[in-house]
This record gives structure tokens, C-alpha cells and sequence, in this order.
């Protein structure tokens, strides 16, 4: 049993295997951290797992990973249960937010220790630590101790050490978001590229949703413990399964408008105090289907246009104030009180207080059930979330 | 406003000068009149200076009475309660501060350990004098450390979750997936880094022993350690003050080197002691 | 790519076992072992042949003991000795008045030293000396201190004109001059747990005091004294317990004199055990006074327990 664990691990073969979650939950004591996870990756993708903090991530990836053991449910690696493995034996590689050097280690010994634990000859461990060491561009600094090293270096070194035995899967928890917004962006870029270069099966945790938009093959959006959705970053992004992640991907993110539903004159209407908003025809069916008396309207920032003259098919708004990003701007308005931003390119500015139309084209928009926050059906052809 | 806080600053030094004039006196004129010969030590007024410095005192604690041996004998017994106490104390220790054990049994452990510190040792003395006569620990050295051992686990485990805890996690977990093993981990990670706990620890400990004077007496009367050696010296008919002096002096500074060769974490390691045992 | 090990170097790494043994899924327990070994040894095992040796009477004989039952004879015995009685008194008041001093001299000397802008460092070095000198050394220069032939405290005294005092023989003196030496030794000890929870209190109480025009010693009672109120408690409760237990300076000094009275509990169960070997009737002593400092303890180890957490899992 035991060495069939190992051969189908690929612990000796340092091959790229696939990860599975299946109906994976973790509870601590009473508190549900990650409920009923069901999440496959496949071999060699890049799966960012993307959320805010106490969503979850960093609690799936350490059950990944053996520091944290399961409530209940499996998780497999290449076609091994690895529920009751210590950390050792599944082959994997952890890059840690705060890099986790081995402070009283200088950097060669750091890249030396997952070989060394694995009793590898001398020789073959400097030749190996001498590799890595230029592959990410350390090669000079192997005598120093991590106090001894910049931000970015450190971060060289962690990498190094996980990429230094060829796991069956990586492991990446926030490993770039100790760096300033610069390094961080070079590091994002070289990341991408030695993932790609060794085609290894990797998780990476984030928070930060263009981290995700950029290194994702896929992104499995998580909130409060659920897995919400899945699929690859643009179809996320443009068919969000729920107002969370309609609302969590994109920056500024997401405009959400809840209106009252009217039907009027053979035709639906989204109203207001001050709104009354013609439902163009793609939707109403959805609409009328799911018989609602109030939607969530959502609106991405960019698909807005914005006009000075009164418009029947617009919603009317007000400026509440205007950022200027130099090479675009962003407007602040509200309608009905509701806030709803618009992105728009560099050029004549509304000012403060002008009264403003909103139009946008019906394939840009987003309806939301605003008691259960799901995407109306028929509008979202895109599956639920891809389940394995 | 400036001249009356320069006033208070000068009654403040003033203050602490009289605090540390009365503490260290009784310690200088100590070891002044260890170096006296008779007719300086009765001369009066006494000399607040040695005139004429002799080792006369030492040669005969020394050389006549053995204080050589009982020197011996305490150092055995001190280094064989260190050893143990922070080897025993550190796993523990180590345990609690990185392990949940069930049931909630790392406060169980730590409260009993606590406990039974506040537990006077007159209590277990008297048992263990009759169990240390059956199984032949009585007047050793080993079995007198290995009391003064277990007296200071609780001050061992206190001062070690501490300095176990500032061992950031992460770093014992990247060696856990590198693929060390649970025990590798604490032998390469953990042990190392928390080296300067280890090294305070093991020297309280050792002060402690060095220093205890009722289960030395009575648990090691034939391997007298220097304490009970020093007190030794004024059950006889008449007090050689002299020598006595010599004593006091001789069994102080061993201790006093090893305090200030670790002075800043052995300040940290007082104060936990003290809130804990 | 440099990179990319080759299948068959990969291979070389040992491989390593699957599960983890036995001894690693309960190293916890393991690493906590040889402590409660200690302490089922050192702890339970005595408690529990104390408690036999109490109900018994059980002297050491040519080196065997014998052992008969005689059920609470001991503890009566214990109530009715006058020795004990008076010892236990010593000890009552012995404990009180000497953790009062140290408290209140170690928290004039904390607030004193944490006022200065330099020297902090090593005023701290040097308090520490007493603290780790060996109790029998303190009491053997302080003895040398008070004789009254060739004291320097009778010499000063001598020199302002007044009569030798007799400070270790004279019955109204010498208790409050063993009581100075514990106090001299102590005082620093705390000190320092007084002066560490000094500097540790939140800075912006004092400044708000400050701003608000509050008076030296007005701050200290309505700031200092409250914030430092949980450390006071568990100084003065670990004071209590400990300085009940005083042997050896009591010993060294005047073997409980002049007479008895200077007897501490501990000092009469050692004057009943030592040449006596009675192990019936200390062993009931030793109980009697655990028990009577059990409350004070427990509220000690709670206090302290409080700032207690478990790991995260």
C-alpha cells in the first residue's frame, strides 16, 4: 500500500502531477473555514485560488499542503489520497507570504535543505544549489544570511528552494505581496514565466484580483469559506456568477443599481425616484421568468458612456466628484443615492454637481437577483462553477 | 521650569545612588574582609580599604578544609540539574507552544506544573530523603541535581514557550514541506534559533542549584555542596570570620560570572521566573 | 533547460516513507513525556507517601523504617504543640511584613529608576547581584555586619555616641534584623518585575495626564497604580508563598534564635526531622502548612495561568 502511495505520488519522479479537492471541509471548533470544497486542477495549470482575507485560500492550500489536517473530505494528489501524509511525503514545493527563510541558514544552505533532509550527495547538492542559484539570479549572494539580503531577494531565495527539487506541485501563498508595487510587478511577469518553463502544477493564493487576472490559467473565486465560481480569468470577469465576484474582480469594480421592476406598455421598466429605465428586450425574458419586483443592475466602470443631454434610454445621474489618473479619469456619480462610477479617457471633465446621463450597450449588462445575489439564469450561459 | 527638573533629576540620581550605595556595600565589605589577616580584621576603625591583601583565607578554606571538593561537588550537581532541567523543560516546552494537544491538556499541564512549584519543598523532602535511601540516589550528587532539576522545569517551560514562540511558524513549516520530519525540524530549526534562551535557561538553572541550600543539606550530607560547606563554617565553636569571609566570597563568584556573561537574557529570564515560579 | 532535472537524478533522491510513524503522529506526547515522568516521580509519587506517612507513625530505626497506622494522631499533636503554633505565627508575620517592604521599597526603586534618562542598563546589572547570590553568602556577611565585637553596625553606632546592639541574640531586635537581610536580597528580585511591567504600560495614558495637567502623584494613583495593579497582585502573591518558606538565612544566621523565637515552619519541621527522623509527624507538618498556603497559591497559578493561549492548531 505504502509503496504504491509512492510510486503514484511521482514523489521519486519529480513529474508534474494534477491536485483534486474533493468535498473538502475544514472547521475550527465551530467556525466552518472552508465548506464543502470540490476544486480540480489540472496537471501543469496555473490555479489561482482568489478571495479576501478569511475567505478560505490559505486554509485549502495548507490542507494542500499537510499543515492543516481535513475535517472531512479528500484531497488527492496524482491519484494519491494525501489526507493522512505528512507534508514530506507528497512532493509539493511552498513559497510562504513572508518568504519563511531559514534566518540562522546563509542562502546556499536555505537552497540546500530540502536536498540535504532528502540525503542527496555533496557534490550534487552544490551543483544543483549552483543551478538554481543562476536561475534566479542569486548566485552571488549564497554566502549571506537572509538578514543580509533585500525584499526581492529573498523572495529569489524562496523560490529557489521551491523550485530546487522539482515537486509535483507548487504552492504559492501571497508570495509577492511583501514586495513594493515595482518588484512586485517584475516578479509577477518572472513568476509567470518560471511556472511556464517548468510546466509544474501550481496554486497560488492571492487577494489581489489583477495578480490573479495576470498568472491565472484559471481562478477559482472563494468567499466565507464557498468556492463560487471557477473558469479562466476573462470568462470570470465577464460572466460572474454572483454579485461577489462581480463585485471582487475588477478595479474599480463593478457598479451595482437596484431598481424596482414595472411592467408597463408591454415592456419592462427599471425604476426609481428618479430613474426609469427601459429593459432592453435580450433581457426582459430573464427577467420576467425569475418574476421579480426588484433587480440589481451591474455595470463594469469602462462600459459606461457618458453624456451631458437628456436621454430616454439613460439613466440620469449627478456628479459627486471626478479623480483624475491622468490617462483616464474616473467619475463618481450617484443615482438615487446609489453610487455608480464611470472610467472614461483622458479629456473634458464633468464637473462636481453636473447633471449626467448613463447609457451603456445591453451585452455589457449584468443582472443580478438582489436577494440571493445569483446572476439571473438565462443571462449567465457560462456553468455555475467548473466541477470536476 | 527647567532648574526644577534639574533638580529632580539631581534627587532622582541621588536617590538611586543611595539605593545601589546599600545594596552593594554588605557584597564589597565581603570580599574586603576576605582579604584581611587577623589584626587587620579586628582593627579599629576597620579599614574600609585592604592595607595589607592576603589569600590567607582562601589558602585555608582552600587548602585545609577542602572547599576545592565542595566546589566539585556543586558544580556536578549544578550541571547535572541544568542539563536535565532544559532538556526536559525545552521538549515540553516545545510541545506546548507548537502542538494542541486534546482536551485542552497544554493548559492542564502547564497549570500542574505550576502548581506544584507553589508546593513547599519541605513537602516531597521528607518522602524523598526515605525513597532516595531505597534507591540509593541518597548522598549523591546526580540524585540532589536531579531534584534541583525538576524544582525548576516550571521556570524552564515558562522562559522556553516564550523563546519558542518567537520562532516565527512559517519558517518550521517551509522545513516540514522541504521535507524534514517533525523531530528534524526542532533539532535544525527550532533548537538552533532559540540557542540564546537555551544557553539563559541552562544558567538560572544553574544558579539556582548552585545556590540551594535544604535539599543540599539534607538529601547530599556527604557530597556537601559549597552552601551547606560555608555554613559548615560557623558550626564550630568559634567563628573564624576570616574564613568565613573567604567562603562567602568563593561560593559567590562563579555565579556572579556566569549573570553577567548572559546579563541581557537572563534579566528576560528573572522576570518570567518571577511571574511564574 | 538548466533547470529541468534529468528523470534519472531525480530518482536518486531517497525516497521517503509514505505515512508518518507512530512516534512522529504522537511526538507531542513524546516531548511531554519525560516531564511527567519527573513528575509523577518527584511530585505525585512523595505527595502520595507523605500523605501515608501522616496517618502513621514512622521513624527511621537502624535505617529501616517502621510503620504503624495511627490515624490524625499526628495532625492532633500538631494542633496542640506549642512550637508549631508559635512558628506558625513567626511565619504569618514574617511573610506579611517582609513582602510588604520588598513591594513597597521595589516600587520606589521601579518608579525611581524608569524616571532616569540614562544608566537604566546598568543600574539594572548591578541590583541583579543579590538576587543571584547564593542566600548562605548574603547571610554570612550580613552575620559578620551585625556582630557585635566586630560589626560595622555597631561601629558606626559606637562612633554617634551610642551602646552596642546585640542584633542577632537580643529578642527585640533580631527578628527585624533577619528580616533586613531578606529584604536586602529580595527587594531587587522586585524590582525588577515591577520596573518590567513599568515599562510596559501603554505610554498614552501618561501623555492624555499630561496634556490634562495632572499632578506627579495624581497620575500615579489614578494611571501607574491601576495599569500596574495586575503585576502588583502577582508579585505580592509570589512573595507571599515564597518568603513563607525562609530556611536558610533563619539557619545560617541564628539556627532560630535567640531561643525559639525565630522558628519558621520549615525551620521546625527540619529541627523535628533531622536528628529525630520522625517522618510520621513532619510529614503532617509539611501538610498542615501546603494547606495553609493553598489559596493564596491558587490564586497565584490562576492569575498567571490567565495570560495563557494554547497554539493555533
Amino acid at each position: 500500500m505504502t509503496a504504491t502511495a509512492l510510486t503514484l505520488t511521482g514523489a521519486r519522479t519529480g513529474q508534474s502531477a494534477p491536485v483534486s479537492f474533493e468535498q473538502v471541509t475544514k472547521k475550527y471548533g465551530n467556525v466552518l473555514a472552508v465548506d464543502n470544497l470540490t476544486l480540480s486542477v489540472e496537471n501543469g495549470e496555473l490555479m489561482v485560488l482568489l478571495g479576501p482575507s478569511g475567505c478560505g485560500k490559505t486554509t485549502s492550500l495548507r490542507m494542500l499542503a499537510g499543515l492543516e489536517k481535513i475535517t472531512s473530505g479528500v484531497i488527492r494528489i496524482g491519484d494519491v489520497v494525501v489526507n493522512d501524509l505528512p507534508p514530506r511525503s507528497r512532493n509539493i514545493a511552498m513559497v510562504f507570504q513572508s518568504y519563511a527563510l531559514y534566518s540562522h541558514l546563509t542562502v546556499f544552505e536555505n537552497l540546500a535543505y530540502p536536498l540535504r533532509v532528502r540525503k542527496l550527495k555533496k557534490d550534487e547538492i552544490k551543483r544543483r544549489v549552483q543551478e538554481v542559484a543562476e536561475r534566479v539570479q542569486i548566485a552571488d549572494l549564497l554566502d549571506r544570511k537572509p538578514r543580509e539580503i533585500s525584499g526581492g531577494q529573498r523572495q529569489r531565495v524562496a523560490l529557489g528552494r521551491a523550485i530546487i527539487r522539482e515537486p509535483s506541485v507548487f504552492l504559492m501563498d501571497e508570495p509577492l505581496s511583501n514586495l513594493d508595487a515595482k518588484l512586485r510587478l517584475h516578479m509577477r511577469g518572472e513568476l509567470k514565466r518560471f511556472q511556464r518553463d517548468l510546466a509544474t502544477t501550481t496554486i497560488y493564493v492571492t487577494h489581489d484580483q489583477a495578480e490573479a487576472m495576470t498568472l491565472a490559467d484559471r481562478v477559482a473565486i472563494m468567499n466565507k469559506g464557498v468556492l463560487q465560481q471557477v473558469g479562466p480569468p476573462r470568462e470570470v470577469y465577464r460572466q460572474p456568477v454572483n454579485m461577489f465576484v462581480a463585485g471582487f474582480l475588477g478595479s474599480p469594480p463593478m457598479n451595482f443599481l437596484t431598481l424596482d421592476v414595472q411592467a408597463e406598455e408591454g415592456q419592462l421598466w427599471l425604476t426609481g425616484p428618479n430613474v426609469r429605465y427601459p429593459l432592453p428586450p435580450e433581457q426582459a425574458a430573464a427577467v420576467r421568468q425569475a418574476s421579480l419586483a426588484r433587480l440589481a443592475l451591474g455595470v463594469r466602470p469602462e462600459h459606461i458612456t457618458l453624456s451631458h443631454h437628456p436621454d430616454e434610454r439613460a439613466i440620469p445621474a449627478e456628479v459627486y466628484l471626478v479623480e483624475d489618473l491622468g490617462n483616464e479619469l474616473l467619475v463618481d456619480t450617484r443615482v438615487d443615492g446609489q453610487q455608480a462610477v464611470i472610467r472614461i479617457p483622458a479629456g473634458p471633465a464633468p464637473s462636481i454637481g453636473d447633471r449626467i446621463w448613463l447609457s451603456f450597450s445591453p451585452a455589457d449588462l449584468h443582472l443580478f437577483d438582489p436577494t440571493t445575489e445569483a446572476r439571473l439564469p438565462s443571462t449567465s450561459p457560462a456553468p455555475r462553477a467548473t466541477l470536476s | 521650569m527647567a532648574g526644577e527638573s534639574r533638580i529632580g533629576t539631581l534627587l532622582r540620581y541621588a536617590g538611586i545612588a543611595l539605593v545601589l550605595a546599600i545594596v552593594l556595600f554588605p557584597v564589597y565589605w565581603m570580599i574586603n574582609m576576605s582579604f584581611k589577616d587577623t589584626a587587620e580584621f579586628t582593627a579599629r576603625p576597620p579599614t574600609m580599604i585592604v592595607k595589607r591583601p592576603t589569600w590567607e583565607n582562601y589558602r585555608d578554606i582552600l587548602i585545609s578544609q577542602g572547599f576545592d571538593r565542595y566546589a566539585w561537588n556543586s558544580l556536578l550537581t549544578a550541571l547535572t540539574a541544568a542539563v536535565v532541567a532544559v532538556t526536559v523543560g525545552s521538549l515540553m516546552a516545545y510541545a506546548l507552544s507548537r502542538f494542541r494537544l486534546p482536551k485542552n491538556f497544554n493548559y492542564h499541564l502547564l497549570f500542574t506544573i505550576l502548581t506544584v512549584r507553589m508546593f513547599p519543598p519541605i513537602l516531597s523532602l521528607i518522602p524523598l530523603y526515605y525513597i532516595y535511601k531505597q534507591i540509593g540516589l541518597l548522598d549523591t550528587r546526580f540524585g540532589l541535581g536531579l531534584i534541583h532539576a525538576w524544582v525548576e522545569v516550571p521556570l524552564v517551560v515558562w522562559m522556553m514557550i516564550g523563546f519558542f514562540r518567537d520562532i516565527p511558524r512559517d519558517m518550521e513549516e517551509a522545513a516540514l514541506v522541504d521535507g524534514d520530519t517533525r523531530l528534524g525540524v526542532l533539532r535544525k530549526i527550532a533548537v538552533p534559533l532559540a540557542r540564546p534562551g537555551l544557553a539563559a535557561t541552562f544558567i538560572l538553572v544553574f544558579i539556582s542549584s548552585w545556590n540551594e541550600f535544604l535539599f543540599a543539606l539534607i538529601l547530599n550530607s556527604r557530597n556537601q555542596t559549597l552552601p551547606i560547606a560555608v555554613a559548615g563554617q560557623i558550626t564550630q565553636f568559634e567563628i573564624r570570620y576570616g574564613n568565613l569571609m573567604a567562603a562567602g566570597v568563593f561560593a559567590t563568584v562563579p555565579v556572579l560570572i556566569l549573570a553577567f556573561l548572559t546579563q541581557r537574557h537572563l534579566t528576560r529570564g528573572l522576570t518570567v521566573g518571577g511571574v511564574t515560579g | 533547460m538548466a533547470i529541468r532535472i534529468r528523470a534519472q537524478e531525480a530518482a536518486r533522491v531517497r525516497p521517503v516513507s509514505a505515512r508518518a510513524p507512530w512516534w512522529e503522529r504522537n511526538l507531542a506526547w513524546l516531548l511531554v513525556a519525560p516531564a511527567i515522568a519527573m513528575f509523577a516521580l518527584f511530585a505525585i509519587y512523595p505527595t502520595a507517601s507523605a500523605l501515608l506517612f501522616s496517618l502513621s507513625r514512622a521513624r527511621l530505626i537502624r535505617g529501616s523504617l517502621e510503620r504503624t497506622y495511627i490515624g490524625l494522631d499526628n495532625f492532633r499533636r500538631a494542633f496542640e504543640d506549642p512550637l508549631v503554633r508559635q512558628s506558625a505565627a513567626f511565619t504569618i508575620k514574617w511573610s506579611l511584613s517582609v513582602t510588604a517592604m520588598e513591594v513597597l521599597l521595589g516600587l520606589l526603586i521601579a518608579l525611581l529608576v524608569s524616571q532616569l534618562a540614562r544608566g537604566r542598563g546598568l543600574i539594572t546589572s548591578l541590583l541583579i547581584i543579590p538576587i543571584i547570590m547564593p542566600p548562605v553568602s548574603v547571610a554570612v556577611a550580613w552575620r559578620f555586619m551585625y556582630d557585635p565585637a566586630f560589626g560595622i553596625f555597631n561601629y558606626l553606632l559606637n562612633l554617634v555616641g551610642l551602646g552596642d546592639v546585640y542584633w542577632l541574640s537580643d529578642p527585640d531586635v533580631a527578628t527585624y534584623a533577619l528580616m533586613a537581610v531578606d529584604v536586602w536580597q529580595t527587594t531587587p528580585f522586585v524590582f525588577l518585575l515591577l520596573y518590567a511591567g513599568l515599562i510596559s504600560l501603554p505610554r498614552d495614558p501618561y501623555e492624555a495626564a499630561a496634556i490634562d495637567g495632572a499632578s506627579p502623584w495624581f497620575t500615579f494613583r489614578t494611571v501607574t497604580l491601576p495599569l500596574l495593579k495586575p503585576v502588583l497582585l502577582v508579585v505580592i502573591l509570589l512573595r507571599v508563598i515564597d518568603s513563607a518558606r525562609i530556611f536558610d538565612k533563619i539557619l545560617v544566621m541564628t539556627r532560630g534564635g535567640p531561643g525559639s523565637q525565630n522558628y519558621s515552619m520549615t525551620y521546625t519541621i527540619y529541627q523535628e526531622f533531622i536528628p529525630k527522623f520522625d517522618f510520621g509527624y513532619t510529614a503532617a507538618l509539611s501538610f498542615l502548612f501546603q494547606l495553609s498556603l493553598v489559596i493564596v497559591a491558587t490564586i497565584y497559578v490562576r492569575r498567571v495561568m490567565a495570560d495563557y493561549s494554547a497554539p493555533a492548531e
